[in-house]
């Protein structure tokens, strides 16, 4: 059954089962992912998967793509330099709201406005899960944490926003309990051309629990559940009916020109600007 | 095309008993055995909406025999 | 825009009055490069300006990033796809590469980062030179890492060491750091350039496996792992963690010892062919000057000065920095009683000399750090003063 193809993706020298707490919704993304590659019938071995660090950059070691967990923040950065020396490439790079706007904040808004054929999922938990609990640049205001013991007093991303802002042309959000929407979401991400950005707020029954009281995995996704709201309804409501939203849909979606086919004309215009023999 | 039977098969050690395919599953085909993990009730009551599937983070739900198989030796 | 032009000599080698930083870039397009990832920063800019220019022409690519980590990150990237790359930079931009250059060196990953070395520490002295990143170049990075580092003493030293640089990172699957200086990278000299059938160049080594039982870090092929693209029927994983053979995570501790050692055992047990040195007048000399990069012009015309005057001078010039390689020293001809190691910087790679060399024999640094370069007659001077105390 397609719903279940991520079995015929998994590494064969991999033992499961995965890194990854009970409840975590990070399995349930990776899952997303791979249906949504399948589905467009690309090929294993020209799929590119990069990540970063933290607990949602482990997926890539599991399936069964060329992959490269590269280091703290930098996903895009190395995804960059994958997609523009072999542009053929789909590359889908999976970071962590932590990995994608904090440390690597600065490539996340520049691959936005450089708006290259990249597909990055973040997977959005509020929290830094794999050092113990430490408040993210997407954490709520008031939501406690291991290095916010009072409250955090900083006010968090909307990712959404701020990658449609930076010009991406695809942007989306949708939540680690709509798989199908989520699948849906990161399907039209990988066959847009320029980059495409999908927020999946995903609960961390672990550290975010341990520290706000959320409750066991099942409250942590029900609340995730009962919270979200479409974009059309978040229209109809006041600030302050939307504070503990979570609003999914699609933010953007449009077509300026993507950066390595802008590169693949340059290079046309700069091999007619010389004669054959001035090349060495 | 005949329907083929219908199957859900739980592979008990890749599950960490997060219970999600218990709770979220719209017909009760699931439920929480009495080994702690989640066991298949009636798989006829199924209509493979595959929201289950879709929702195991561990990826330990399988529905067809074949790949059952294939997983067990891991 | 170029700032230089190619003319055709009788034989049909390119040749020109090129800046060092220019020469490089054409070096690299000899040596292969397809893909380049830059930050602006001086003296270094004219590496970028260039690949800027001349990549799209020859079919590669170029990509100014929004800073210095994610430029080191494009090319390791990029070079996962089977593409030699290169990055620029300068000291306060190779600090910030030290991230991902580690990752480079953990995976095997072969690119060339040249660093054109000014004046610091901090921002330094951005427009004058200094030699001062030659220990950063062996252990920027944190952790233990194999290293392989040249610097070049003129322009057509740069042409020479730029493709050397390339084929030693993809014979050894390591990253190689140019150390230029800004003297060298912005000195303008007749350049030669060698003839397609003049030059070696070396490409990556490819397994002929089955894809299925390919592993990224197979032992069995000997220290240095066969290479496969991105992109190819070869998919496997690799990380910045410490891993396996297949290049899974692992924390077991034999696997661990042995991933290091290999990699350090790649580089440490070629240090012979990797190390790269030139000898001027050591057979009968007294007095010997060690150097590296620009300096070494300076020494020279010590040296000849210094002949002139009956004073038996030699002059080493390590074209290799790293690894360091101590048989040259352990070699060094035994009527040397007096060795002098001019460097740009308060005395990095004596320290290095120091510890090889264990006759006794005077050794001295004579250092400059004032963002100026070092004259010919300063080190005579020098050299004349040290005699004038012992005699």
């Amino acid at each position: 059954m397609m719903q279940d193809i991520i079995h015929q993706y998994l590494r064969p020298s991999k033992k499961f089962p995965h890194v990854w707490c009970p409840g975590c919704g990070d399995g349930i993304v990776l899952s997303a992912i791979v249906r949504a590659i399948h589905s467009l019938g690309k090929s294993k071995n020209e799929t590119v998967l990069v990540s970063g660090i933290g607990c949602s950059s482990r997926a890539p070691v599991y399936v069964d793509f060329p992959a490269l967990h590269g280091t703290h923040g930098r996903a895009l950065a190395f995804a960059t330099g994958i997609k523009m020396a072999n542009p053929e490439l789909t590359v889908v790079v999976i970071t962590g709201d932590g990995d994608g706007l904090a440390i690597g904040g600065n490539h996340f808004i520049h691959a936005c406005r450089r708006n290259i054929d990249i597909t990055a999922v973040v997977f959005n938990n509020s929290i830094y899960g794999m050092t113990g609990g430490q408040y993210s640049p997407t954490m709520k205001v008031n939501d406690y944490g291991a290095t916010a013991p009072y409250g955090n007093i900083e006010r968090p991303f909307d990712v959404c926003d701020l990658a449609s802002a930076a010009g991406a042309n695809f942007v989306a959000r949708a939540t680690a309990y709509h798989a199908i929407m989520l699948e849906k979401f990161i399907k039209m991400g990988i066959a847009k051309k320029g980059l495409s950005i999908i927020d999946v707020i995903t609960p961390c029954p672990t550290l975010y629990s341990f520290y706000n009281k959320a409750g066991k995995n099942i409250d942590m996704m029900e609340s995730i559940r009962d919270r979200t709201i479409t974009i059309q309804k978040a229209e109809q409501l006041s600030d302050a009916e939307k504070e503990d939203k979570i609003v999914v849909g699609i933010f953007a979606n449009r077509d300026f020109p993507e950066y390595t086919g802008i590169y693949s004309d340059l290079m046309e215009r700069a091999k007619r600007s010389v004669k054959d023999e001035e090349l060495l | 095309m005949a329907k083929k039977t219908k199957y859900l098969y739980i592979k008990k050690n890749w599950c960490k008993q997060c219970m999600f395919c218990v709770e979220f599953c719209p017909r009760d085909v699931i439920e929480v055995g009495e080994d702690g993990y989640p066991r298949i009730v009636d798989i006829t009551k199924c209509r493979e909406c595959t929201l289950c599937i879709s929702l195991c983070p561990e990826f330990a739900i399988i529905t067809e025999p074949e790949v059952t198989e294939q997983l067990e030796v891991r | 825009m170029l700032f230089y032009k190619l003319y055709k000599d009788e034989q049909g080698r390119k040749v020109g009055f090129l800046q060092g930083n220019e020469a490089c870039l054409e070096a690299a397009l000899i040596a292969g490069l397809k893909f380049f990832a830059g930050y602006p920063i001086t003296p270094s800019s004219e590496i970028a300006a260039v690949a800027a220019e001349k990549l799209p022409m020859y079919g590669g690519r170029f990509i100014q990033m929004e800073d210095e980590l994610s430029s080191m990150a494009a090319i390791v990237g990029a070079s996962m796809t089977g593409k030699k790359t290169m990055t620029a930079t300068s000291g306060p931009g190779f600090s910030l590469k030290q991230e991902n250059l580690g990752y480079a060196c953990l995976n095997e990953v072969p690119c060339v980062i040249v660093n054109v070395q000014r004046g610091g520490p901090s921002t330094g002295l951005p427009t004058q030179v200094s030699q001062g990143d030659v220990m950063q170049a062996k252990w920027g990075s944190h952790g233990d890492h194999p290293i392989i580092a040249l610097s070049p003493s003129s322009v057509q030293e740069v042409v020479e060491l730029t493709i050397q640089a390339f084929n030693f990172a993809e014979q050894y699957r390591n990253p190689v750091v140019l150390l230029m200086d800004e003297t060298v990278a912005h000195m303008r000299e007749k350049i030669v350039f060698p003839l397609a059938e003049e030059t070696e160049i070396i490409n990556r080594h490819h397994s002929e496996v089955d894809p299925q039982k390919y592993k990224p870090f197979d032992t069995s092929f000997g220290d240095i792992p066969p290479f496969e693209n991105f992109g190819s029927e070869y998919r496997y994983f690799i990380t910045g963690l410490i891993h396996d053979e297949y290049g899974y995570p692992t924390t077991k501790p034999l696997e661990v010892k042995n991933l290091l050692d290999r990699i350090h055992r790649k580089i440490n047990d070629h240090t012979q062919q990797l190390s790269l040195f030139e000898q001027y007048q050591t057979e009968d000399a007294e007095t010997l000057i060690i150097s590296y990069g620009s300096p070494v012009r300076s020494c020279l015309g010590a040296m000849e000065a210094g002949r002139k005057k009956g004073m038996k001078i030699g002059v080493l010039q390590l074209k290799t920095i790293w690894p360091f390689n101590p048989e040259i020293f352990t070699k060094l001809p035994s009527k040397i009683k007096n060795i002098y190691v001019v460097e740009l910087n308060m005395g990095q790679l004596i320290l290095e000399i120091e510890r090889v060399i264990k006759r006794k024999v005077n050794i001295q640094g004579i250092n400059k750090y004032d963002g100026l370069f070092i004259s010919d007659q300063e080190i005579l001077k020098y050299l004349e003063q040290q005699q004038g105390k012992k005699s």
